[in-house]
């Protein structure tokens, strides 16, 4: 009887918990959508390059460095050359990014009058913007040039030139990022610092960027998935060369510039094209472990500084 | 016997064209506490951040006449803010540690003063958390983060933090309105314990805090100061109607 009044409890309890059911049922399949799709691509790549795999062994994968799949004399798929090129361009372009984004998106949060901040900012996003065939075109015709004439080498096309254009396209995603991560930090903890006789610069360095850490990590982190996977730039200024580098002046091939120039032109279902399929599976391995690194990192540093 | 650790004179404050203090005098007492009260917005926190300049950091603050610390004038060109700030600490009404370990809290301070010497800054933490009375609580976990204290135990570091750097004032703006009344009593006693070897000023909301624990107080009202006096006389026969009808409750 008492229930009765509320009209709430007069629909059917079995009709609400199913719709409870089926609401969280619909959740749990988007939720599992990302997963799926990922476990795709690695199933895809996999089978892909499996029987290249089977066929070539790993030794000559790793354990070379010549990559010469279409010899008439002896072809070979060596792909250290191209790994180490990926990796140097990337850290090559976070050692550039990562203190330039830092310093920038700490500036923009906590130090810039606003009228600046509201200059720099959209500025930013239009860098963000800008398609990465056009940065291969400022890598070719300015930094090329520049870096030559600099080093005195015979063109500037090389491992260097792709780090600073893969730095400039990885600075938006670091400052935005890393921005929104130092001005979440609460105001009361600058006031802390301030009222303990702490300058704007101490305030800054010890306690909002420690605090902002978090985010300003996953930051970096995402930038250097941007860099690793970015081709065309890459693929444009840094010489296309599938040589060994012994500095960050040679010229140089990465592991998705040679994905994207050879993929097009091999048989389908042959070694060769089954091999670039073992590049594409690698690659993918290495950025599922730098955001697995970086989640651990980040696990432990929040346990002490949270 | 008594000596003025800090006055005002003639003290004006504006939030931009906003004037929020009106002709400020007060005499505050070396090694006494002195309790500001009054209704909410009445001025009483915006006075207590002028006595460190905490207000520099809100843009378009303007002040007239003189605050003076030790009979120098803290508003002087000369004066160094960070030094002014480190003798003269400040407790916030929310407690806001930093999202370190407890012992880098309290050492902060030390830290960003120089000091680099480890024993000594182990020294002097174990010294501030005893003073604030937090020592037996977290001596065996001073490497673990200070957010997972209680709200009263993040309060007491935050005093430790204050005290580490061996200020001569200390603010606290309602420092126990957000604890419990456990907590509160704890901060209380502790405020008593402090007054032998410092200056406190107090902002409260509460009136019996502000009779517990303080020797002089303070009436604030519309951003002026109504009535200041000793506690006692202030809370049994004040001078002023406006006073007398606050401390009982008519208003405010």
């Amino acid at each position: 009887m008492e229930l009765k009044k509320n009209k709430l409890h007069q629909t059917p309890v079995w009709w609400r918990r199913l719709k409870e059911q089926v609401i969280e049922k619909f959740f749990l399949v988007h939720g599992m959508l990302a997963v799926l799709i990922l476990m795709g691509i690695f199933s895809l790549l996999f089978i892909e390059g499996f029987p290249a795999f089977k066929a070539l062994g790993l030794k000559s994968f790793f354990f070379s460095t010549k990559w010469n799949p279409t010899s008439f004399v002896q072809e070979s798929y060596g792909i250290l050359s191209i790994l180490i090129s990926t990796l140097m361009v990337t850290f090559g372009a976070l050692l550039i990014a990562v203190p330039i984004g830092i310093a920038t998106a700490a500036y923009i949060a906590d130090v810039a009058p606003p009228r600046v901040r509201e200059v720099i900012k959209p500025v930013i996003e239009v860098l963000a913007g800008i398609p990465s065939v056009v940065v291969g075109f400022l890598g070719i015709i300015v930094v090329g040039p520049l870096l030559s004439r600099l080093f005195g080498t015979s063109n500037g096309l090389n491992a260097i030139n792709g780090s600073i254009l893969l730095a400039v396209m990885a600075l938006p995603t670091i400052i935005s990022i890393s921005e929104d991560a130092i001005l979440s930090i609460p105001q009361e903890y600058k006031n802390a610092s301030l009222a303990l006789g702490a300058n704007k610069w101490q305030t800054l360095i010890r306690v909002t960027i420690p605090s902002a850490m978090s985010g300003i990590i996953a930051a970096v982190m995402l930038g250097m998935g941007r860099a690793i996977g970015e081709t065309m730039t890459v693929l444009m200024a840094t010489g296309n060369a599938p040589a060994m580098p012994h500095s960050f002046l040679d010229s140089i091939r990465t592991m998705t510039a040679t994905i994207a120039i050879e993929l097009g032109e091999t048989v389908q279902g042959g070694i060769h094209y089954r091999s670039l399929f073992v590049i594409g599976f690698i690659l993918f391995l290495m950025t599922f472990f730098v955001n697995l690194i970086s989640d651990l990192v980040l696990e432990k540093y929040q346990k002490v500084n949270r | 016997m008594s000596e003025i650790k800090l006055y005002t004179k003639k003290f004006d404050f504006y939030y931009g064209h906003l004037k929020a203090l009106t002709d400020i005098n007060l005499e505050i007492q070396k090694n006494k506490v002195t309790a500001l009260i009054g209704p909410s917005g009445c001025g009483k926190s915006t006075f207590l951040r002028s006595l460190n300049r905490m207000n520099d950091i809100i843009p378009g603050t303007i002040i007239e006449g003189t605050v003076a610390l030790d009979g120098k004038d803290i508003y002087d060109k000369n004066i160094d803010v960070v030094d002014l700030r480190r003798r003269v600490g400040m407790v916030f009404q929310k407690s806001n540690p930093f999202p370190k370990s407890i012992f880098e809290n309290v050492a902060y301070g030390l830290r960003i003063n120089g000091e680099r010497n480890r024993g000594k800054i182990a020294h002097r933490v174990e010294e501030s958390l005893k003073n604030a009375a937090l020592w037996e609580e977290v001596k065996d976990r001073l490497d673990t983060s200070a957010m997972d204290l209680s709200g009263g135990q993040q309060q007491r570091l935050c005093i430790a933090r204050a005290l580490a750097v061996q200020p001569e004032v200390i603010l606290m703006d309602e420092p126990a309105s957000a604890l419990d009344p456990i907590a509160t009593q704890k901060i209380e006693e502790l405020i008593f314990e402090l007054k032998n070897e410092y200056t406190i000023v107090i902002v409260t909301h509460n009136m019996q805090q502000a009779a517990r624990v303080s020797d002089f107080t303070a009436f604030f009202y519309l951003g002026e100061l109504i009535e200041f006096d000793e506690t006692d006389k202030i809370f049994t026969n004040p001078s002023q109607k406006k006073t007398e009808d606050y401390v009982t409750g008519r208003f405010g």
